[in-house]
């Protein structure tokens, strides 16, 4: 029995020990308080915790977690702000959203797992974390919603075949240029998630595409020995020459990230602005680095650095990395001799501004982003419009039509600038309530109304491809040549040539001249040279190789028709309306259709060459065949199907007409910009007080108007002062008051002078009664 | 702080003046206790103040002579009215938001408060010009050379007390336009601007402290000899 109770003993104190080694485990490391960065000289280990030998024949990627992870806690890193945006419970004030863009439906979506106003949850979306991992991986630095565990996984996600996108360490703690961010997103659109790290950092070369190889694959399975040529699986080749003989590697970080690694994903430009013309963020100017303010310690709770977030956090310490902190510190009742915050940052004296300035405004309303003028700047962001992704592809894009500054009282009540997007998309309104579909779910049920653009340039690509025309085959509509552009759509030029006949659509440019496609002839008087003929064959063979033909292609010309049978061109007479010149079309239930109908014509002449993709007459289709769609699925079903662009709502009536309404759902998503900080001499406000106090002040009565993929005259126009909640009346009238400031001051000057020069004279008279100086005098 | 300053300030100087005016009267008419002449005192004021507002009797005349316009010259007459508006108006936009309001004086009753101020400045400037001598610290004779008869009727401690008042309400009042007229102007800092607004809320407070015991001192008879 006595044994028996030291055994449970024994166990017991075992298992104490155990867990309190555990437990000193998940303890960091405290700083010794030396302040060098170690030499990471350290072996590479795989995903699976071995150690990787570089010269074997098909070496793992390494895997951050295991590598960096016996000195620091992975786990507490994920908990990390850019991280840990499904996991976090504060969510702290708005930041930039994740936009889902695709053009061709016309959706703009502002995306956020935190509980941000007018963003959408994309799990509430039905987006995976898959679906948002390959759509947004290329800005995103791993772990978080891009680790899944195996037990969030979705059915459709192929995380087995892509593995993983662990935390980039080296991402942004990689002094070495060698870092590539383009590598990264490339690798990631890739579906080679858990080579991106290696290919990206520079220590070996990664070949292979996950995205070509079948749903069971898995890394176990090695090379594909069938295919080398399309299906390869992803591999990576070390350099042999950064690993030591004990197969360790040097890892060159830098304790404080370099900016540049940080603008891979926070870069902000005006779109006008050239390069060679954009200025630093003042303090990036003055030597000082992102990391200087916006700082985190091993949990990697990085500083976000607004008014108020010391308090949202409860940690007073991080209070001093605020614009106020910095250049105030704590105590503010004193003046230029406090010895301010950080490093002796400067003190704003903030000579002649009214104290309700600072109790209304926050700090980067005059010091940050673009003075505000007649309109706002349009500016691109490196994860909204895909910035930093270099390579022979043009990888940006144009949309979302990012403004600022929009001057917008937060939650707070303070005034801050805010950047702006207008949210566009499809969706079903029950009740009250909008939910977003899908785009792959929108073009699946409205078919061709999306494909004008790509029905004629697939036309011409076809052309192009099996026809040895000499020149470039384009279509001629409306006064603009439309020409296929390497992305496989249209680029639109106008034509400056001679009149074309306005039944040519289809020609070939060549040295900047236009001709017909099919050039002219008389059927009655002769048969077409054989040189026409060989074309005229070539072109319909080319034309029936369409996958969407409608039908067969044929030529009219006249009263005769012209068609491909049995390999030979056959010339029969047609029936029908005979042509002016030789026109294609496509002949199915014994009647001709033009290539491309009026619709496809009037969309392309609409909107190509326009940053507007969609038009009012595509938006009512669609609506119509989403409501046909449902009543077919559902008779009982009584959804209304809504479009939202440009701040307006557009629904289909009772008269079956597209009509624009207002809604929450349509309303600008905005979140506050801090950067990028003038210096003061270029604050708002250092003019004197009419640069926002006038009549026509741009601060207060700047008109903002909606933005959105669809080309439309009903969009939503609004005067700043809304987003400021401010009275627009008073506001003009308080801008006017400053017209007459000049004289209100020379006014109460005077009075001044005259009252002071009284009360001296009777206090002199005064003194000199009750001194006897007067009595004596007399 | 401002508000209890204010509020303890102004109560007790109606109170006192009540005190006083009470004393004032049982010393004149023996026999009447103090309490009744004091609760006499508040249904005198309103029953004056009643006798010009009566529908049919409302006239500036009636106003006027309640104030006693009419012992000024003519000319001054309307520099006094414009001056008593304005003051008036500026007392109630600016205490009511200053002690009740949160954000303070805003919109449009802050640019009214602001118009009404420069007609402060303009009226006070020019009163204290024409009355300067009549409130001026000298003897008697220099007094009585003058057109008003106020204070040479009063005795002797409560013209003096009446002086110091009127100046007292005009250093107020030049301290009002200075701190006003320094906000504006682009030299002080954020720190200073708040002392300025502080500074503009006491003048405030004085010139309002004073101009009630100033008219309390003119409007009651009790002071004449």
């Amino acid at each position: 029995m006595k044994r028996i109770k030291t055994i449970f003993l024994i166990i017991i104190c075992l298992g104490i020990l155990n867990s309190l080694a555990g437990q000193t485990d998940q303890t960091p490391q405290k700083w010794d308080g030396n302040r060098t960065t170690p030499v990471h000289l350290i072996p590479l280990k795989d995903e699976f915790n071995q150690t990787i030998v570089p010269s074997e024949p098909y070496p793992s990627p390494y895997s951050t977690r295991y590598t960096c992870a016996p000195c620091h806690d992975y786990d507490l890193i994920q908990k990390g702000l850019h991280f840990n945006a499904v996991s976090s419970i504060q969510d702290g004030r708005p930041g930039e959203p994740w936009v889902w863009i695709d053009l061709k439906t016309g959706t703009i979506l502002p995306l956020s797992y935190r509980k941000w106003k007018g963003m959408w949850n994309p799990q509430e979306l039905g987006i995976s974390s898959w679906d948002f991992s390959l759509m947004f991986g290329r800005h995103m630095n791993g772990g978080g919603i891009a680790e899944p565990k195996d037990t969030e996984q979705s059915k459709e996600s192929r995380w087995n075949v892509s593995g993983k996108i662990e935390i980039n360490c080296m991402g942004c703690h990689n002094a070495s240029r060698i870092q590539d961010h383009s590598e990264w997103a490339k690798q990631v659109l890739r579906q080679n998630f858990r080579w991106a790290a290696t290919a990206s950092s520079g220590l070996g070369e990664v070949g292979g595409m996950a995205s070509r190889l079948s749903g069971t694959w898995d890394i176990y399975d090695g090379p594909n020995p069938d295919d080398k040529e399309w299906a390869v699986a992803p591999f990576v080749r070390y350099h042999p020459d950064l690993f030591d003989s004990k197969h360790r590697v040097f890892f060159d970080i830098a304790y404080k990230p370099d900016d540049s690694l940080c603008l891979n994903c926070h870069s902000v430009s005006p779109v006008e602005m050239k390069k060679f013309n954009a200025d630093n963020d003042v303090h990036r100017a003055a030597g000082m680095k992102c990391v200087d303010c916006h700082r985190n310690d091993i949990s990697h709770a990085m500083i976000r650095g607004y008014e108020g977030e010391a308090e949202e956090i409860k940690n007073q310490d991080i209070y001093g990395f605020t614009c106020k902190g910095c250049h105030l510190g704590k105590d503010t009742s004193g003046g230029e001799n406090l010895s301010s915050g950080r490093l002796g940052a400067p003190y704003p004296k903030h000579s002649g501004i009214p104290a309700i300035h600072f109790d209304k405004l926050s700090c980067t309303v005059c010091h940050s982003g673009p003075l505000p003028g007649k309109d706002f700047t349009r500016v691109r962001t490196s994860r909204a419009n895909r910035l930093g992704i270099y390579g022979i592809a043009q990888w940006y894009t144009e949309s979302p039509a990012i403004i600022e500054p929009a001057f917008i009282r937060d939650e707070s009540g303070k005034i801050t600038p805010h950047r702006l997007i207008w949210p566009a998309f499809w969706g079903k309104l029950e009740g009250e309530k909008v939910s977003p579909l899908k785009p792959s779910d929108v073009q699946a049920i409205a078919g061709d109304i999306f494909e004008a653009e790509q029905h004629v340039a697939r036309i011409l690509a076809i052309i192009s491809l099996y026809t040895e025309i000499d020149g470039t085959p384009v279509f001629v509509s409306a006064g603009n040549v439309y020409e296929l552009n390497q992305d496989g759509g249209l680029d639109v030029t106008p034509y400056s040539g001679l009149k074309i006949s306005s039944e040519i659509l289809w020609a070939v440019k060549k040295n900047g001249e236009i001709t017909s496609l099919i050039p002219y002839f008389d059927p009655d008087a002769e048969a077409p040279e054989a040189e026409i003929e060989a074309r005229i064959q070539k072109i319909l063979e080319a034309l029936a190789l369409l996958p969407e033909a409608p039908g067969k292609p044929v030529l009219i010309n006249k009263k005769m028709m012209y068609r491909v049978s049995g390999g030979y061109l056959e010339a029969v007479e047609w029936p029908g309306k005979p042509t002016e010149s030789p026109q294609l079309f496509w002949l199915y239930d014994n009647q001709i259709h033009p290539l491309a109908t009026e619709f496809e014509i009037r969309t392309i002449v609409a909107t190509v060459g326009h940053e507007q993709t969609l038009t009012e007459e595509q938006v009512e289709l669609v609506l119509k065949s989403l409501a046909q769609a449902e009543s077919q699925k559902n008779s009982l079903g009584k959804s209304d199907y809504l479009y939202v662009s440009g701040g307006r709502m557009f629904r289909i009536d009772e008269k079956g007409k597209l009509k624009a309404t207002e809604h929450p759902a349509a309303e600008p998503v905005a979140w506050p910009l801090g950067h990028q900080v003038r210096p003061a001499q270029q604050s708002l406000g250092k003019k004197g007080c009419r640069e926002c106090h006038k009549a026509g002040s741009s601060f207060f009565f700047s008109p903002v108007k909606g933005i959105g993929p669809l080309l439309t005259q009903k969009v939503e126009e609004r005067s700043s002062h809304s987003f400021l909640r401010l009275d627009k009346p008073y506001q003009k009238l308080f801008g006017l008051s400053f017209s007459v400031r000049p004289v209100y001051k020379a006014v109460l000057f005077v009075s001044a002078i005259v009252i002071g020069s009284v009360v001296l004279l009777v206090f002199f008279l005064l003194l000199g009664r009750l001194s006897g100086l007067i009595e004596t005098r007399r | 702080m401002f508000t209890i300053i204010t509020l303890v300030s102004f109560f007790g100087l109606i109170f006192s003046l009540l005190f006083h005016h009470s004393r004032r009267m049982k010393a004149q008419a023996k026999g009447i206790s103090v309490d009744s002449k004091t609760r006499s005192y508040i249904p005198w004021l309103f029953n004056q103040l009643s006798r010009i507002f009566k529908s049919s009797s409302l006239s500036w005349q009636k106003m006027a002579q309640f104030l006693r316009i009419q012992q000024y010259p003519e000319k001054e007459r309307w520099i006094f009215l414009s001056l008593i508006a304005s003051f008036v108006f500026l007392v109630a936009s600016g205490f009511i938001p200053a002690m009740f309001i949160r954000r303070g004086l805003y919109g449009f009753l802050l640019l009214l408060h602001i118009g009404f101020g420069g007609i402060f400045a303009i009226s006070l400037s020019i009163i204290v010009v024409l009355r300067a001598r009549v409130y001026s610290f000298q003897t008697g004779k220099t007094m009585s050379n003058d057109s008003s008869a106020e204070l040479k009727e009063l005795t002797p401690s409560y013209a003096i007390m009446q002086k110091i008042l009127f100046w007292l309400f005009i250093i107020a009042g030049l301290l009002l336009i200075v701190s006003a007229l320094a906000q504006m102007l682009p030299f002080f800092s954020l720190n200073s601007q708040i002392a300025l607004t502080e500074v503009h809320r006491y003048a405030a407070l004085v010139s309002l402290l004073s101009a009630i015991a100033f008219a309390y001192i003119t409007l009651t008879d009790g002071f004449k000899r």
